[in-house]
């Protein structure tokens, strides 16, 4: 696994959960946003067990219904309780990612 | 919401629209992920649904099962596994006593078939006891077998191998009914059933089997 994957993986839940927040999205159309977005590495596999990870938390919610286009789509929404995770991964992600930022950059 | 028995049927479908490759490589997580059966089937097949719709939009780039889900379809299925929820008890329940309706009646049909031939009317209460006890531990045990031998084979190129487990398993289940109908004659206090009762009771349990069948279709 490459360093780049290693980071991500970590924070691959809360990245998910900060698209879902914006709109409601299937699993395609979020591996595509993420790509989108710049995580290209993530292998667009990676969501699904993610999705599930998410839906067993309580902090998503999916419900599978027809769309336009023809085929079943799963649609996933944030719920209340995923909007408190989110919160919190957020605030923990910008304290660690300054910290990270500056020990990186050779700062003192 | 839509039925599971509708997933299953559209993935039937689908599947037919994957390059060989891709079938090849979607087939074992497919055979990986039903062969735990206590695992939600709705959410199981709900996966399995959005995982082959990825896939043939990712199959329009030019892309391979590979590149979508990586190179160790093992680890990979093994991920969505333990991601998925667990089927509820309640469900579990009604599912094996259907599973089990469905194989006593199919045996006590197929014995009093037999017994219309034989003309032999006098039963032994323990030694049926102990018969339908062992039809039950042995049809129990060949389930376990046969998913035990789907996940281990999910992966592998041939499944030969498997295939000899499960002829082997049934071979000794054989055995052991032939074997335990030798041993426990004529134990315990005698009864007398005609061939017609006995099939009766046979087909009153397929017949609840099968409705129990339809229920969860209907339902789930």
């Amino acid at each position: 696994m490459s360093v780049r994957s290693q980071i991500l993986k970590g924070i691959l839940d809360g990245c998910v959960l900060a698209v879902i927040e914006h709109e409601t999205v299937y699993g395609y159309e979020l591996s595509k946003k993420l790509q989108e977005i710049g995580l290209a590495d993530v292998s667009e596999g990676t969501i699904y067990p993610v999705l599930l990870r998410l839906q067993k938390n309580g902090w998503i919610h999916g419900e599978m219904r027809p769309s336009e286009a023809g085929p079943n789509r799963k649609y996933y929404q944030l719920t209340k309780n995923g909007e408190t995770a989110l919160l919190e991964i957020r605030n923990e992600w910008l304290g660690i990612s300054e910290a990270v930022g500056k020990l990186m950059k050779g700062e003192k | 919401m839509i039925a599971v028995q509708k997933l299953i049927q559209d993935n039937n479908e689908k599947r037919n629209r994957l390059t060989e490759e891709n079938e090849k490589y979607y087939d074992q997580l497919l055979v990986f992920i039903r062969s735990h059966l206590l695992l939600s089937e709705r959410q199981s097949e709900e996966v399995l649904m959005e995982m082959l719709d990825h896939l043939l939009l990712a199959q329009c780039e030019g892309k391979t099962a590979k590149e979508v889900f990586g190179t160790n379809p093992k680890a990979y299925a093994q991920e969505i596994v333990d991601a998925l929820p667990k089927e509820k008890k309640n469900s579990i329940w009604k599912f094996g006593i259907e599973l089990l309706g469905n194989l006593l009646g199919f045996f006590i049909t197929t014995s009093a078939l037999g017994k219309l031939f034989i003309k032999q009317d006098t039963m032994y209460l323990y030694s049926v006891l102990i018969l339908l006890g062992t039809v039950i531990i042995g049809g129990i045990a060949m389930i376990f077998l046969i998913l035990y031998v789907l996940k281990k084979s999910a992966f592998e190129d041939s499944n030969t191998k498997g295939i000899w487990k499960v002829t082997f398993g049934f071979v000794i289940f054989i055995g052991v009914i032939i074997g335990v109908l030798s041993l426990s004659k004529e134990l315990g206090p005698t009864f007398s059933i005609t061939w017609y009762t006995q099939l009766g009771i046979g087909c009153m349990l397929l017949l609840l089997s099968y409705m129990m069948k339809r229920h969860r279709i209907v339902t789930t």
